[in-house]
């Protein structure tokens, strides 16, 4: 166990030009093992499935009405048949829109009332405030309320009404304000000190010093209103705003059995699991690739090096 | 916030107005307010986002005591009383699925409430920054997943005509079939629900030790400390006061169990293993069009809910945790 | 037995039916449909047979529950109206939709044409079909009903929408002679009106379905390996048949066989002639099927099939990707021998696999008891609101007609296939088949009910199981029953609203028994639990509708 100082061994250079702390040591090689063991059993359980789910969606048709349990022939006919739908792209415009516009809005909004609500001894009502959100985690209303509030404020077959109605969740704004409330006062203290005032110490401070667990909401809010399928379906009949989960399980529920309704020779047959699958993938890629650009925000020094900023 | 803040006169107005008081005295209602009115503009856009769009939609929970039909509306149902409340309690199969739900809400918050912090501690000690992120972004991968095919993957895994079983049969081992199991059935659901939201839970906890302030590790590393100390005394301090979060509003939640999860394996296990309280208020209420039964049982598990999470943010206080508010 | 006569059937059923729903919904009665004048006299709409169709069937019977079924399409087709339906105005309609939306008006040819056939603007809202119950109910809640509803009636919220008055009783509009001004609503019979009132009234119009239409279908190349052969006789030699079929393990091409994969009810009720869930036993008492020695028998045998393997252990699921082994026989229906995916299909996904219709047999050695289906599926609605403007009632009409235009006719042809040469071509044995490039255009009009005579065409790559089909398709008919409480299943109010849930506690309980998860020793106390749950309250309330039906 040494504590790296002044020999500067070879090992310390290495890890520091990694970006590493130099007073960060490699653990014994058997818990390395034990670690790397465990590491590669939970990749390879939770990798499975969406290896499965792609396979499938590129299974041959026989193979798929057939049933199997891992394809082995291969074709292109699910991706083809959504694509030529032509509703696709559409979906997905609507979809980047709700998407960028509802997590940016949502974040702010988010933000600005975890900040307001940090302070409840000293903000007169805050805790009140504070309380009445907090209920609605455990109390909602149903959907036919929820349908007239958004049709009586002319919201119906916008794509606003993918955005509004959902604008803050009472979830993320706590767990928002929690971080702000364990920030290091020390700056914000400072700050007000020196004369800065509320909005000035929020966006300049508290802010820049929030990454992480901004971005942990705002991917929280962004796969929310990336997945929107529910209230797409309720508040928009216009299938031109449809969001891309919409349309793509309408692939899915294609032949559908409706109780009563007769098989017509000319009726489409019903969706291999091919189809299925191919939609899952289409509809999850995207939100997927957000991810990676987030993990950046969770790396460890992002803090000092904001303070200093 | 811990900080005292009080006497700091934060703008020039606000100067003027207490300007002639700039002492240390409490202040009136009137005064706190006028020295806070920045904090309002904070406030006031999200609090009336949750009047309009949280509290006045909710006004329509009155139907729990209606016999409610859409066409004839609000005003056109009749007022039935409590008689919803009677007929939620009169039923047989609400002991079931109260049970149902309470046996695996606590499994959860024994087994699936730790697991992402366990995950989050094991990948935070990885070495490789590269390596880390790869794992990080698979395991948030099966969130993505709907119930429908991850209960068709475990059933081609652990089934009775799954890999397993057909493994075991081999060995001279036949009958292995853990999907329909019955007694074990509430610990399939927990470990599929890990299983399903191990890696997404693990982020709001990366966000938590990203918080950390680098040189708290530094000082302890100076100080000797081994990596599990520093673990112990760094990391974990770091995170419980999201990790406090989490249980209390987990708590909140608990009678809602995995409803789609459920309902989906029901057929395969039998209502008295499966019945939970979602799932019998969707037979009961929602398919046979009772929306003032359906809408009592939400408001019940709200009450519920909420008294949980009251005393549990009590008790946080009282052991000199943050709690909630 | 319920016996309506045809000429004056009076409102005064109405009344009679009426008086055992409870208050509120006689409240919705009289107060939204008050306007509509309801409640007067009416006759059951007048039947007037569709033109015949110029092909000769493959196969006909007179036995009741059988339909003709054709191998030949028609070369030409009928003009089955003579107007123009609308006359410049709008039409809305709600209704499900299959596939991927439809493309915008000015995008869809096929959209465009219907337009101006129809003479109106149509404009169709689309509803997937996993939210139909929630967007029916807000749009009840909203007020707006559009002119043409999708209504399913066996569902709670859509029969609580049409009692509380939301949609127009149109008995006096089409009662009797009334509807022969449109004759493609007129092409229905009487049984179909009767089956599908509520309360007494029009309120929907139904289409049409077929009297059975599901049975199952057997993997020949297996059961031929059995010592019993293809044709079982009853009971026990179907359980040696598909316990030997799951004893073999594997198919031709090595792949997991079962005698089952996939539990359904309703082929092993057929089996042990259980019957319709309510009947009426020799005293002319109702008693629930449950109540019965047939039905013991049958989870008696099920537990000892399950016992000795006859099943996949994965088939009770809920989810068809669930299944990946092959079964001696498989539950399905008749879009086997009507659909581009039917057998013909099924073979040439699976090398080495031959399959055919099964005739199931009665368990004691005679025929099996088939419950024939309720005659009426999906039906549509008028909005309440058309029956303040006697013109736009007419024009709706008149378009439903257009749409609802039966097979063989050239109506029909547009409306289901679309614009020849753009949504279709015919190929070589007359049959349009549909151009996958346009194929999403069609999604507009899904509203459209059927009439007309009923009869299965089959699809050309399954002519060749023709011969089977109409063999088991016979047995099955002259082995089947008509429901005792045809045309009165929703006049339980505790059905509506419990049905769902006493049906699933029946299945759960079923599937116990079946698994062995519960014991077969167990079926009084069950019986009684499920009665004391809202059976016996049904039991009261389809007996005082079987006696006010009497009267």
């Amino acid at each position: 166990m040494s504590t790296a100082t002044a020999e500067l061994p070879r090992e310390v250079r290495q890890r520091r030009k990694a970006g590493l702390p130099p007073w960060l040591n490699p653990a014994p090689l058997w818990l390395r093992g034990i670690k790397a063991a465990v590491i590669v059993a939970i990749v390879v359980t939770m990798l499975y499935p969406l290896v499965y789910v792609i396979a499938m969606s590129f299974a041959s048709p026989q193979q798929a009405r057939a049933g199997v349990v891992f394809p082995t022939e291969y074709s292109l006919d699910a991706y083809r048949a959504i694509f030529n739908g032509g509703t696709v792209v559409t979906g997905l415009q609507n979809s980047l829109w709700v998407t960028v516009v509802g997590t940016f809005l949502s974040l702010t909004a988010s933000a600005m009332l975890a900040w307001g609500l940090s302070r409840t001894k000293d903000v007169p009502g805050s805790k009140f405030i504070l309380i009445m959100v907090l209920a609605t985690m455990f109390f909602s209303a149903g959907i036919i309320p929820n349908f007239l509030l958004v049709k009586s404020l002319g919201l119906l077959d916008s794509l606003w009404s993918l955005i509004i109605p959902g604008l803050v969740s009472a979830f993320n704004m706590i767990v928002i304000r929690n971080f702000f409330m364990n920030l290091p006062t020390e700056l914000i203290e400072a700050a007000r000190i020196d004369g800065a005032g509320e909005w000035r110490i929020f966006l300049r401070i508290v802010l820049p010093l929030s990454k992480p667990v901004l971005a942990v909401m705002g991917l929280f809010y962004a796969v929310g209103y990336w997945n929107t399928y529910f209230n797409a379906l309720l508040y928009i009949n216009d299938a031109e705003k449809w969001p891309i989960q919409v349309v793509l399980q309408q692939y899915v529920l294609a032949g559908v059995s409706i109780p009563g309704a007769t098989v017509s020779p000319d009726q489409p047959p019903p969706p291999g699991i091919t189809l299925q699958m191919a939609v899952i993938v289409l509809a999850t890629v995207p939100i997927l690739l957000v991810y990676p650009f987030l993990q950046r925000y969770f790396t460890k020094g992002v803090l000092t090096g904001a303070i200093k900023g | 916030m811990t900080v005292k803040t009080t006497a700091v006169p934060e703008q020039r107005g606000a100067g003027r107005a207490s300007g002639a008081a700039p002492k240390r005295r409490k202040a009136t209602l009137r005064q706190r307010i006028w020295r806070e009115r920045w904090m309002y503009t904070f406030i006031a856009p999200g609090a009336l986002f949750f009047l309009v769009f949280a509290y006045v939609p909710m006004l329509g929970n009155v139907v729990a005591f209606m016999d409610y039909s859409p066409f004839r509306g609000f005003s056109g149902s009749p007022w039935v009383g409590m008689q919803n409340f009677v007929a939620i309690f009169n039923d047989p199969e609400v002991v079931t699925a109260l049970r149902n739900t309470l046996v695996i809400a606590f499994l959860q918050l024994i087994f699936a409430f730790p697991a992402p912090i366990a995950l989050a501690l094991l990948l935070d000690s990885l070495m490789s920054n590269r390596v880390k992120r790869m794992v990080q972004t698979v395991v948030y991968l099966p969130h993505f997943l709907s119930w429908v095919i991850i209960i068709s993957v475990w059933q081609q895994v652990l089934g009775g005509g799954g890999l397993v079983a057909n493994l075991l049969s081999g060995w001279g081992m036949g009958g292995f079939d853990a999907m329909t199991n019955a007694d074990t059935f509430k610990l399939l659901v927990v470990a599929q629900a890990i299983w399903k939201d191990v890696g997404w839970g693990t982020i709001i906890f990366f966000a938590a030790i990203a918080g950390i302030p680098q040189d708290r590790y530094e000082a302890a590393a100076v100080d000797g400390a081994s990596a599990w100390r520093r673990i112990w005394h760094v990391t974990l301090p770091g995170i419980i006061p999201v990790t406090t979060l989490l249980l209390i509003l987990n708590l909140g939640n608990i009678l809602t169990v995995g409803f789609e999860q459920l309902l989906l394996q029901q057929p395969m296990v039998g209502a008295d293993a499966a019945q939970v309280l979602d799932t019998f208020v969707y037979f009961r209420g929602v398919l046979g069009g009772e929306w003032g039964v359906a809408t009592a049982a939400g408001l019940l598990k709200g009450a519920i809910g909420t008294v949980l999470v009251l005393s549990a943010n009590k008790i946080a206080k009282k052991l000199g945790g943050e709690g909630i508010y | 037995m319920v016996e309506f006569s045809r000429r004056n059937f009076l409102g005064a059923l109405g009344v009679g039916a009426g008086g055992m729903v409870t208050g509120s919904a006689l409240a919705g009665c009289s107060g939204s449909s008050g306007s509509a004048g309801g409640g007067g006299d009416f006759e059951l709409p007048t039947y007037q047979a569709a033109p015949p169709v110029e092909v000769e069937p493959f196969y006909t019977s007179d036995t009741p529950g059988m339909i003709p079924i054709y191998t030949e399409a028609p070369q030409t087709f009928f003009k089955s109206v003579d107007r123009e339906p609308g006359s410049g105005g709008t039409v809305t309609t709600f209704q499900l939709t299959w596939g991927d939306p439809s493309k915008p008006l000015d995008e869809n040819p096929y959209w465009q044409e219907l337009n101006e056939r129809l003479g109106v603007s149509f404009e169709p809202q689309f509803v997937p079909q996993p939210v139909f119950a929630e967007k029916f109910s807000t749009m009840l809640a909203s007020g707006d009903i559009p002119d043409l509803v999708f209504v399913n009636d066996q569902d709670a919220s859509n029969l609580q929408g049409i009692r509380d008055g939301a949609f127009a009783d149109l008995s006096e509009v089409l009662s009797g002679d009334n509807i022969l001004k449109w004759p493609n609503l007129a092409a229905r019979k009487e049984n179909i009106w009767r089956a599908s009132l509520k309360d007494g009234r029009i309120y929907q119009i139904p289409s049409l379905v077929p009297p059975i239409t599901n049975f199952p279908i057997m993997r020949v190349d297996l059961l031929e390996q059995t010592s019993v052969g293809l044709a079982p006789t009853d009971a026990d030699q179907l359980l040696t048949m598909l316990k030997e079929v799951s004893a073999l393990g594997e198919d031709s091409e090595g792949r997991k066989v079962y005698g089952v994969n996939l539990y359904d009810p309703i082929m092993w009720r057929r089996l042990f002639k259980v019957g319709a869930d309510w009947q009426l036993n020799g005293d002319g008492k109702l008693l629930h099927s449950i109540e019965t020695g047939n039905y013991r028998e049958m989870l008696t045998w099920l537990a000892q099939a399950w016992d000795e393997g006859v099943f996949d252990p994965v088939a009770m699921t809920t989810n068809a990707a669930d299944i990946v082994s092959g079964a001696g026989l498989t539950w399905t229906h008749h879009g086997e021998f009507l659909g581009a995916d039917g057998l013909a299909q099924r073979e040439s996904d699976l090398p080495g696999a031959k399959y055919d219709f099964f005739d199931l047999p009665g368990f004691d050695g005679t025929g099996q008891v088939v419950v024939q289906n309720i005659p009426y599926g999906r039906s549509t609605c008028l909005s309440y609101q058309l029956l303040d403007d006697e013109d736009r009632l007419t024009e709706v009409l008149n378009v439903l007609d257009y749409i609802s235009a039966p097979y063989g006719s050239e109506e029909h042809l547009f409306v289901q296939s679309g614009i020849e040469g753009h949504n279709f071509e015919f190929d070589e044995n007359g049959l349009p088949v549909r151009m996958e490039e346009n194929a999403t255009e069609l999604g507009v009009q899904y509203v459209a009910v059927d009439s007309g005579e009923q009869s299965w065409r089959g699809y050309p790559s399954n002519w060749g199981w023709a011969e089977s089909f109409a063999q088991v398709m016979e047995s099955a008919a002259e082995h089947s029953i008509v429901r005792d409480l045809e045309g009165l299943e929703t006049e339980s109010d505790t059905f509506v609203s419990k049905g769902v849930q006493l049906k699933e506690m029946l299945e759960d309980f079923e599937r116990g028994v079946v698994t062995g998860r519960e014991s077969v020793d167990d079926l009084d106390s069950f019986i009684a639990e499920y009665m004391s749950a809202g059976g016996e309250q049904i039991r009261t309330e389809y007996t005082d509708a079987l006696e006010s039906g009497d009267q």
